[in-house]
């Protein structure tokens, strides 16, 4: 009886510890933005990078679906590339956004920012042509988004 | 040459022939065994230890202690069912592969000062597309906490 009773509050104790590891991970990637916004406007750039650095380096948890570690995780490179550009270093922007484009690609607003912020990093690297077909990759999406979202329901 | 490589002596072999038929025929009275006690009393201890098999109602006895037969009662059995059943279900909800959240849809003012940064020269649009990310991204992780539990 007791070998059983101790089996099921394994099984129990286990599955519980899968869910909350990805309860933890959201919490914790929600937080590290909030706590990013903080630093930035206090002009703290270099520490807000650290912060979201941090959060793309950390290994994702089993029970996190695909798609929305694909979300956290490109919405969080392309504001690494946007610290890196308002902090001068197109170079590391331009890495932040190539990381997050690996993750996959998908006609919503994470890739179409991080496209408008790759070309961004390609212009201030003298790459014009290059960060021009960034540009139009970025408007195509989100001109499909905008029409989607007018016809949906007007602007939000 | 060691010990073991050299031919045993006459008194050797004399004690092993002793030795021999003290174990074969054990019951003849006036026998001087003083020169292989030792070795007669090792050659029993290893006889009485092949012996110490657990016999039939031995192992049965054994059996019942270490996992007693039908002293659960009813209630024990099915509440251990219940608790067998629940801690199965969750553990098939914590590893079947969850479906992705539902995102909030981007808003009109996101998508507009997205075109209106993807342009050259657009420092001052990437302002705007900062201010409209950042209301995106609460409302985005709502939606994410909503679906995985919060813990805050």
């Amino acid at each position: 009886m007791r070998t059983a009773l101790v089996l099921v509050f394994v099984f129990v104790g286990a599955s519980l510890g899968c869910d909350s590891g990805a309860t933890r991970w959201i919490g914790e990637a929600s937080r590290a933005h909030a706590e990013a916004d903080s630093l930035e406007r206090s002009g703290d750039l270099e520490r807000a990078g650290d912060l979201l650095h941090d959060l793309v380096s950390r290994p994702v948890p089993a029970g996190v679906a695909p798609q929305d570690v694909r979300a956290v995780l490109q919405d969080t490179y392309a504001r690494l590339a946007n610290v890196a550009l308002k902090r001068g270093k197109p170079a590391d922007a331009l890495y932040s956004a190539d990381a997050g484009l690996q993750l996959g690609e998908a006609q919503d607003v994470f890739v179409s920012s991080l496209r408008a912020l790759r070309g961004r990093a390609l212009e201030a690297l003298g790459r014009d042509s290059e960060a021009a077909r960034e540009y139009e990759a970025a408007q195509a999406i989100a001109e499909a988004l905008l029409s989607e979202a007018l016809v949906d329901g007007g602007a939000r | 040459m060691t010990d073991e490589e050299r031919p045993p002596t006459p008194a050797e072999l004399r004690e092993a022939e002793l030795l021999a038929r003290a174990l074969e025929e054990p019951s003849q009275p006036g026998r001087e065994l003083t020169s292989v006690d030792d070795a007669l009393g090792a050659a029993y201890l290893l006889r009485a230890s092949k012996r110490a098999e657990l016999d039939e109602l031995r192992a049965r006895a054994v059996r019942q202690r270490i996992w007693p037969k039908g002293t659960w009662p009813l209630w024990a059995r099915a509440a251990a069912a219940a608790l067998a059943g629940i801690a199965a279900a969750a553990v098939i909800l914590a590893v079947r592969p969850r479906g992705p959240a539902r995102l909030p849809p981007p808003g009109a003012r996101l998508l507009q000062a997205q075109l209106a940064a993807a342009r050259p020269g657009a420092s001052a649009e990437l302002a705007q597309l900062e201010v409209e990310t950042a209301a995106y991204r609460e409302r985005f992780y709502g939606a994410l906490e909503r679906a995985y539990g919060s813990r805050r």
